[in-house]
């Protein structure tokens, strides 16, 4: 089945994902997926959680950190700025010790806590998975394309929204444990109910969102994932171990589009030797990949003659993708 | 067209003390190749080397042709040199045990009832535990001092410019801890008849975690000492990418080697005759070396060709260092 008739045959997969190891084409892809289905009238955001992502230079417009930026007609693009959100993060966090504590202003020893806490991975995690949640909880496009991180991280990323919801189930129930406690020495003391915990509201409201938008991410009926592959061996190898991985974070794999494929027709022409020998060795492993995913290849991409950046390069490849 | 300054040989041979060499940059431009050549490359100077990969994804073991998972293995065929995929599941696994200890040891210090296992659990499954350990275990392989260069495959380089923010976010954590123990424990041992000091494992821990972690973090900002290069292709998006990779690391004051520039479309291959398809590459390469020139004036370090078949196997690997240490 073509890339393009799996979208036809699956209207309701929405929430879409260009996943493989890195420098394989997923930004490319993402983006030229992007632009074919706004051409077909849809409203499109495609949006990126990495640092290392390019949507920018492939755009050729400085989007980084902008929230979403027109790219054209029904096309969105977004670029997550991790840092600044860890900015806004840190002024939360220093506005409900205020509120919490009833604090003036916050302590200078809490101030350093919160200043190095910025460097802390879980807090650009978060950062990352809450601006995520905020895309595809809060706005109404008719398809959100994820440019992924590589195969490690998309993992990761998946296996997270699991870790946080255990965490927080965790955190909730010794708090809520806590109050009864607090309770029940507030009855016997006679003293009127204790205050509504502010930190278990909070805990509840995360838990509220995250699963939210794990359930968008595990949801078969709504989401598809493609893997970017190309002829080598390393790939390959590489790829199965991901594919089976994936298959336990239950992600429904839509097809597997090979990139970087050199034009076969070349050889009848007068060409350098690394060519010819790219050539066949990519036939080897264009074999493999046959025997190995077989119907589920959707695509063969060959190598263009220069890297994909400006929309019209993009649209070059969006109409070798999709048809013209 | 401009020239190399310093070549990569010659920046080794300034800074004969360099002891941990990083690579980064984008996905796909043979970073895993690029640490293998070059660990190669040392254990054939008579250097013992070590060749280590961070990464959740490991691909040393392909590129090698030799399983290297889970422990340090020589790899064949290169005398002085070992190759170690860091188990990351043994390292959590390690990790946790290791906390329980430390946790069960306090609960009875503080004549607590409860079981440890609720705290071990809500200590270990937050979401960072797993980046934390890794950077634990590449501090552990660091220290170690068995090997006279460790090369890494660095793992995502976002990651690289974490980790001494987070030797910091340690040593303050740890500082307040111990301030607070202290205090604990001078007054204990005031209410104690004894007068005698009791041993307290859990401090001794913490202290020396702390050091492990300024160490790890002097070791990584010292330009004698370390060195992360940065590999990319003449192409837009992986120039993008490591450009602004030198940028926060110069930020945060991790030594930058140079810049390497991978797959490099051999010119003399290429006439008249050549396909439109091949003039076209060769073009564009050409555009991009200007403007790699420009923006890392100085720091082009090597040149390497895009070779005919792809890098995997010592041999590969061996021809690829003979072009990165021209």
């Amino acid at each position: 089945m073509s890339l393009k008739q799996i979208f036809e045959e699956h209207p309701e997969r929405r929430y879409i994902m260009f996943g493989g190891k890195g420098g394989l084409g997923k930004t490319t892809f993402s983006a030229a997926t992007a632009y074919w289905l706004a051409s077909q009238g849809k409203k499109v955001l495609v949006f990126s959680v990495d640092p290392q992502a390019s949507l920018s230079d492939i755009f050729q417009k400085d989007i980084f950190g902008k929230g979403p930026v027109k790219i054209m007609d029904n096309l969105w693009a977004q670029e997550i700025d991790a840092d600044k959100h860890i900015k806004t993060y840190q002024n939360e966090i220093r506005q409900k010790i205020l509120d919490m504590y009833g604090f003036e202003a916050v302590p200078d020893e809490i101030e350093q806590y919160i200043q190095a806490a910025s460097a802390e991975p879980a807090m650009e995690e978060s950062a990352i998975f809450d601006a995520v949640v905020d895309i595809v909880v809060g706005s109404d496009y008719d398809y959100y394309i994820y440019d992924l991180v590589p195969l490690g991280h998309a993992l990761y990323y998946l296996s997270m929204a699991k870790v946080y919801d255990e965490w927080i189930n965790k955190i909730t129930k010794l708090r809520e444990e806590m109050r009864e406690y607090e309770e029940m020495v507030s009855r016997m003391k006679r003293q009127k109910e204790t205050e509504e915990d502010q930190i278990l509201t909070e805990l509840q409201y995360i838990r509220t969102r995250i699963n939210a938008s794990s359930g968008i991410l595990t949801d078969k009926e709504k989401t598809g994932f493609f893997f970017v592959i190309i002829p080598e061996e390393m790939i390959l190898i590489d790829t199965s171990k991901a594919a089976e991985l994936f298959a336990k974070f239950n992600v429904p794999i839509m097809g597997y589009v090979v990139n970087r494929v050199v034009p076969r027709e070349l050889l009848q022409e007068n060409i350098p030797s690394y060519l010819k020998n790219r050539i066949e060795m990519q036939d080897k492993y264009l074999e493999q990949i046959k025997t190995m995913f077989g119907q589920q290849v959707a695509a063969h991409v060959p190598e263009l003659e220069r890297d994909v950046t400006g929309l019209d390069m993009i649209q070059q490849l969006a109409e070798i993708m999709y048809g013209k | 067209m401009k020239e190399i300054e310093t070549s990569m040989q010659a920046y080794l041979k300034e800074h004969a003390d360099l002891r941990y060499l990083f690579f980064g940059g984008k996905g796909g431009v043979g970073k895993t190749a690029m640490a293998g050549a070059t660990a190669i490359w040392l254990a054939q100077q008579g250097k013992r080397i070590m060749l280590a990969s961070t990464n959740p994804v490991h691909s040393l073991s392909g590129l090698l042709g030799q399983n290297v998972f889970g422990q340090p293995t020589a790899v064949n065929g290169v005398p002085y040199l070992w190759a170690y995929e860091i188990d990351t599941k043994e390292t959590i696994e390690r990790s946790k045990q290791e906390i329980r200890e430390k946790i069960q040891w306090f609960l009875k210090f503080a004549d607590i009832s409860t079981k440890a296992e609720d705290f071990v659990e809500s200590a270990t499954m937050n979401p960072a535990f797993e980046e934390s350990a890794m950077f634990e275990n590449m501090v552990d392989l660091m220290l170690s001092g068995e090997y006279d260069v460790y090369v890494f495959d660095t793992a995502p380089t976002a990651n690289a410019r974490r980790l001494l923010g987070m030797s910091q976010v340690y040593s303050l954590w740890v500082n307040k801890m111990l301030k607070s123990r202290d205090e604990a424990r001078s007054l204990r041992e005031l209410l104690s008849f004894t007068k005698k000091k009791e041993a307290d494992p859990l401090m001794d821990y913490l202290v020396a975690f702390r050091d492990r972690m300024g160490k790890a973090r002097e070791m990584l900002t010292d330009p004698a000492r370390t060195s992360f290069f940065f590999v990319t292709l003449p192409e837009a998006l992986p120039i993008a990418v490591i450009t602004r990779f030198i940028g926060w690391f110069h930020d945060f004051g991790i030594p930058v080697g140079g810049v390497v520039v991978n797959m490099l479309i051999d010119q003399q291959q290429v006439n008249e005759k050549s396909p439109d398809f091949v003039k076209n590459r060769v073009a564009m390469q050409d555009r991009y070396m200007v403007e790699i020139w420009e923006k890392f004036d100085g720091m082009v370090r090597a040149k390497l060709p895009l070779f005919e078949t792809e890098v995997r196997g010592v041999e590969m690997l061996e021809r690829m260092g003979k072009a990165l240490f021209a």
